[in-house]
């Protein structure tokens, strides 16, 4: 970061992340489909990273890459047959490199009807620490690797981390996406223009991710549970006038561990104990969004 | 008192503490926003300005045994700040959107959480969001809600700029604020309850009746700051979301069970020694949807007892200046 003078001391809203676009206040309600008052994402994140990060404070070390392995062989099998049990459709977020090492996992994603979307080549390469030409050809090799390995391209993109560069909004917008996960700065969505093009920005919960609460802080899996019902309760009293969303999110690595079955069971079951709540993916957000001519 | 450079330059790791210690960011984030800085950057020796506890004033050592009055002869004084933070651009791209949740969301759930609670909060306000989100200033004020100068962006300490700089912040904190609710802030938190040895000689100027940074007592003291008396209300750190639910992510409830505690014993030394209390959240932390039952049992929990006095900092500084306190 430059150093900080009377001359930057004051910005705000001069780079395309902090444009006022995304500080614009919904305070009018949306619908959602059949009146529901809160809908849910359950997001599963299938990453790799080719290597510690680099930089003075690496985020992640040569073993936390190794640790991520376990995501591809084994977290993300079990992830599925939980969604298949409990019949519902999750957001799979996956690595460009992780569907080149796993592509069967990535198959069977596909095969089991949900949603993939992009997340970066690899969690350690964040894009705001790359070069313009670098992430560039992180996100467009990412987006032909999932197309190739999965049979479709994908319309949506969370970057690493929740990093985005500069420029990442514009060459998404560029490759034909239709949604945007890097922004946990709402309880519902909203559009921004990028080079004309309309693109949905769907926040991302961050209050329940098990990076957050299971990795870095190694709290209890049931602090996640219980952090994803408070949530949905507060969501769903709000919900009855201004209806709102929620992601539960895991990665295959970690809460696709035995250890996470569990908490991730209770979240669901509770979920389902209430009414009025949209199990849905983000793609059908985002495209209910523009069908709605929402802003 | 000159401005002076440390004289240490912080390894990457106490360098990380010092940044969560400033509250400038949650567990993983501002370490990741060190690694970016650019390798001449690092290599400069960063300004560190904090005032030292050798060169505090003696106020700041004097005990008081003597007990207190509050209105009304109450047992205990609760207040409910929100630190109401958003981010400048000189930050990376994850800390900017994560603290746009303040404006975007976190102030109107909170918001609606005081009003339905029947209490005004005290709202500890980064400048920016004059700027950035003026509608929430304007409603705060309109609701009667307090609004307290709280730096001009949450990512820019004082003690890492220039004096020149830190006297500019603090003097558009007070003019943007009071430009954007035509009611001119008399209270100030700093970010991460940070002083140079300037800031309360800053803030002096500026007219203020309270301070917040110095969370060394149960009860308000006074220092003289050029000539004139200002009330220093100490910050509870003990039943701030930051210190529980932000870095380590402890459930709310730690937080609420935390803050309870507190106010039981508070309450019942409060008899004969009257009390006070106070609990903090951040509005991009417990001002998601995660935070709602707790802060509401909080609030609703102070409210079962009698003889406890809701206010807020204003009125405890204007109370603590008509009873001549010291």
């Amino acid at each position: 970061m430059p150093q900080i003078t009377l001359s930057n001391v004051f910005n705000t809203a001069t780079r395309s992340i902090s444009s006022l676009d995304h500080a614009r206040i919904r305070r009018e309600p949306i619908e959602w489909p059949n009146r529901a008052r809160v809908a849910v994402t359950w997001t599963v994140i299938l990453e790799l990273f080719t290597g510690p990060s680099t930089g003075p404070n690496p985020e992640y070390t040569g073993a936390d890459a190794k640790y991520s392995l376990f995501g591809g062989r084994r977290g993300v099998w079990r992830l599925l047959d939980l969604l298949d049990f409990h019949q519902i459709k999750g957001s799979f977020l996956v690595s460009g490199y992780a569907a080149e090492k796993f592509p069967a996992a990535v198959q069977e994603i596909r095969r089991r009807g949900h949603e993939i979307a992009g997340y970066g080549y690899a969690t350690n390469r964040y894009l705001d620490q790359l070069s313009p030409t670098e992430e560039r050809e992180d996100i467009l090799k990412t987006l032909d690797i999932l197309e190739k390995v999965s049979g479709s391209r994908p319309v949506g993109w969370v970057s690493p981390d929740l990093r985005p560069g500069d420029r990442t909004l514009e060459v998404l917008a560029g490759a034909g996406i239709l949604w945007n996960g890097d922004f946990p700065n709402d309880d519902v969505p909203y559009l921004v223009r990028v080079s004309g093009k309309p693109l949905v920005i769907i926040p991302y919960t961050k209050e329940s991710d098990d990076r957050e609460i299971y990795q870095r802080n190694r709290q209890q899996t049931r602090v996640w549970t219980d952090n994803f019902i408070d949530s949905l309760d507060a969501l769903h009293e709000e919900g009855a006038s201004h209806p709102k969303m929620l992601n539960a999110s895991v990665r295959a690595h970690l809460l696709g561990r035995s250890l996470g079955k569990i908490a991730i069971d209770r979240a669901i079951r509770y979920a389902k104990s209430l009414p009025q709540v949209w199990f849905t993916t983000r793609t059908e957000i985002a495209q209910w969004w523009l069908e709605r001519k929402y802003s | 008192m000159s401005v002076r450079q440390s004289s240490l330059r912080p390894s990457s790791l106490s360098r990380r503490r010092f940044l969560k210690g400033m509250g400038l960011a949650g567990a993983a984030v501002s370490t990741a926003q060190i690694s970016s800085a650019p390798a001449e950057a690092q290599a400069q020796q960063p300004l560190n300005r904090a005032e030292l506890v050798t060169e505090l004033a003696a106020e700041h050592f004097r005990i008081r045994r003597q007990p207190i009055q509050w209105p009304n002869n109450a047992r205990i004084a609760v207040f409910w700040v929100v630190d109401f933070e958003v981010y400048s651009d000189n930050s990376n791209s994850y800390d900017i959107a994560y603290h746009d949740y303040s404006g975007k969301a976190g102030f109107w759930r909170l918001l609606d959480l005081a009003e339905e609670n029947g209490v005004k909060f005290g709202w500890y306000t980064n400048a920016i969001i004059a700027t950035r989100y003026p509608e929430t200033l304007r409603e705060a004020a309109r609701l009667g809600h307090e609004i307290d100068g709280h730096g001009w962006s949450n990512n820019t300490s004082l003690l890492v700029v220039s004096a020149e700089v830190e006297r500019e912040i603090i003097r558009r904190v007070f003019a943007d604020i009071e430009k954007a609710t035509g009611v001119r802030p008399t209270g100030w938190l700093g970010s991460g309850w940070n002083t140079s040895n300037r800031t309360l000689e800053y803030l002096a100027e500026e007219g203020i009746l309270w301070n917040g940074d110095y969370p060394i007592d149960d009860l308000p003291y006074t220092v003289p700051v050029k000539g004139k008396k200002i009330v220093i209300i100490p910050y509870v750190r003990e039943s701030n979301d930051i210190q529980t639910y932000g870095p380590h992510r402890h459930s709310p409830q730690v937080w609420l069970d935390n803050f309870k505690e507190q106010f039981d014993v508070l309450y019942d030394e409060g008899e004969k020694y009257p009390q006070m209390v106070s609990a903090a959240m951040h509005s991009w932390l417990l001002g998601h949807p995660v935070g709602k039952r707790a802060i509401r049992e909080a609030i609703r929990y102070t409210k079962g007892f009698p003889n406890v006095w809701q206010t807020t900092e204003n009125e405890m500084a204007k109370w603590w200046l008509q009873q001549n306190y010291d």
